[in-house]
């Protein structure tokens, strides 16, 4: 019976530390794994009735890359974002609560369909929240 | 007497053709949709926009592209060739200008 | 003596038409919850006395599922089910732009058979209305996932209880008080686990139902509330609370209530709450646990 204890306590150590050791940004998948959750998230943007109006002047291909980079960024990973602080690139577009709630739901919905484990979700939406204060000037 | 009025008819209506124009950028849009302007006349672009522009032309007969072009800068832009030509934003397609150089 | 029907039966009839109406509100109100601008189970549930919070305690949340931009609403109705009594509560609250929330409860406490032992009959229900104001004084639980600052809010909620005959034989003071209360709330997202503290000061002898002071105690004291959620899934939520009372009656002690629950949220429009609860002896009859069951809708 003690051994069985012993191995299972030896198990969930194991596990535990080796979710405890994976990054953030490894949780994800990695660059690929944030490429294809920016990809996704984009997919849904771009079509989503509540916020399209607020994609419906922007080129997607300078978009994307720039998207991928800075989720990349934030999740931890090795990217370099070059491009403008989320406040002055948001700055212009009078963006509203329910908006940018609107899009935190949709990265839900596209990290679903990347299979991204919803406790690492909300790992990743934490670091997101606070660009609430940012973002949304209306 | 007569070419004067043949060459004052020759005018598009409403349009002043001059050597040189400012287009402003602002709300992703350029402030008119289209200009005339005269061989080898340069139009200034100044973004008084929130967001960074990018504009390009892409014709046979002339090319030209700003790269990045940040708020508060102007790019100034002078046509040597005569000919109709499409001002756009790499960043906002919405953004369209039409160029009517003689 | 009048044939009463079962305590039971009368407990499920009340939750079968409180179902009823809430599920017949959520579908009218289906298309408009298209537009709420919160996100899922940010908003809890309704709280016996009507606030938006847990089962037991308010939170400092505002209810309704709004952005600061606009007005949400929620119904509710709840059904606890314990060893010698039963207990009940409907009612509606609606949330101001994320910063004011107005709520009304009404509340019943069915004796049963114990009624008949107190000498009051069998089935003898005390009734109690609950209005409520909440006021978000700052923080936001939800976006401010980079400090430790909590979202604080102050409350109250004027009590008015039935049986004035009854609360005075057994000693309470009044029929009617307040309950005054300080809420912080915090979202720990990337531990995906809310946590909640409420301060009360209240003289309320069994939430109200039983009136206001006694021979015990007449003077407001400080209660303390707590709450804590561990979101399993985007729609699930686990999670207990504690909630101290006053013991203000010597004609009946009462003691600190707790409660275990799973809270699941089908859609914005409509949540399901489950939970085993401990209230603390209830005029004499012992220590009252059973199960908790709530439905609320938010439009």
């Amino acid at each position: 019976m003690m051994r069985v204890v012993f191995a299972a306590v030896l198990f969930l150590g194991a596990y535990g530390s080796a979710r405890a050791t994976d990054s953030l940004f490894e949780q994800l998948g990695g660059e690929p794994g944030i490429a294809r959750i920016a990809s996704n998230a984009l997919d849904i943007y771009f079509t989503d009735p509540r916020i399209s109006g607020d994609f419906d002047n922007i080129n997607r291909d300078f978009l994307q890359p720039r998207f991928t980079a800075y989720l990349c960024r934030i999740a931890g990973g090795p990217c370099i974002y070059k491009g403008h602080s989320m406040k002055r690139a948001h700055k212009g577009l009078a963006i509203n609560q329910a908006h940018f709630n609107a899009v935190v739901e949709d990265l839900e919905t596209a990290m679903d369909r990347a299979g991204v484990p919803y406790h690492v979700q909300n790992r990743f939406l934490a670091r997101l929240a606070p660009l609430e204060r940012d973002i949304v000037t209306r | 007497m007569k070419g004067v009025v043949a060459g004052l008819a020759a005018l598009p209506l409403g349009a002043m053709t001059a050597d040189s124009s400012t287009i402003i950028q602002q709300h992703r849009a350029f402030s008119v949709a289209e200009v005339s302007l005269l061989r080898g006349g340069t139009l200034h672009f100044s973004n008084e926009d929130d967001f960074t522009h990018e504009i390009y032309i892409e014709t046979p007969q002339f090319s030209f592209d700003s790269e990045e072009q940040e708020p508060g800068t102007v790019v100034n832009v002078t046509f040597p060739v005569s000919g109709h030509f499409a001002v756009h934003c790499h960043i906002h397609p919405k953004m369209h200008l039409d160029v009517d150089v003689q | 003596m009048a044939k009463r029907e079962p305590h039971s039966f009368r407990t499920a009839r009340g939750l079968i038409s409180a179902t009823a109406g809430l599920i017949l509100s959520a579908c009218v109100h289906t298309a408009a919850a298209q537009e709420s601008g919160r996100l899922l189970a940010t908003e809890g549930v309704s709280q016996v006395e009507g606030a938006a919070g847990g089962g037991l305690a308010p939170w400092a949340l505002i209810s309704g599922y709004e952005t600061r931009d606009a007005i949400g609403a929620t119904l509710h109705g709840t059904m606890i089910g314990l060893n010698d009594f039963g207990l009940g509560s409907v009612g509606a609250s609606a949330g101001f732009y994320d910063r004011i929330e107005l709520s009304y409860a009404h509340v019943w406490f069915d004796t049963g058979s114990a009624g008949g032992r107190l000498g009051l009959g069998d089935g003898y229900t005390f009734n109690m209305d609950v209005v409520g104001a909440k006021l978000r004084l700052f923080g936001d639980a939800v976006y401010d996932q980079d400090s430790w600052m909590p979202e604080v809010s102050a409350g109250v909620q004027w009590k008015a209880a039935g049986s004035h005959a009854v609360l005075h034989a057994i000693g309470a003071q009044s029929a009617d008080g307040a309950d005054v209360y300080v809420a912080a709330t915090k979202l720990f997202l990337a531990e995906s686990l809310l946590l909640n503290a409420t301060l009360r000061g209240t003289k309320a002898n069994q939430f109200g139902i039983l009136g206001f002071g006694g021979d015990r105690d007449g003077s407001y004291s400080a209660q303390f509330e707590g709450s804590a959620a561990y979101l399993v899934t985007r729609r699930l939520a686990v999670g207990a609370e504690i909630r101290s009372k006053p013991d203000n009656l010597g004609f009946a002690r009462e003691g600190t209530a707790y409660d275990a629950f799973a809270a699941y949220f089908l859609s914005k429009n409509l949540s399901a709450t489950l939970a085993f609860v401990a209230l603390g002896p209830i005029a004499r009859q012992g220590d009252q646990n059973g199960i908790y069951v709530s439905l609320q809708t938010g439009f």
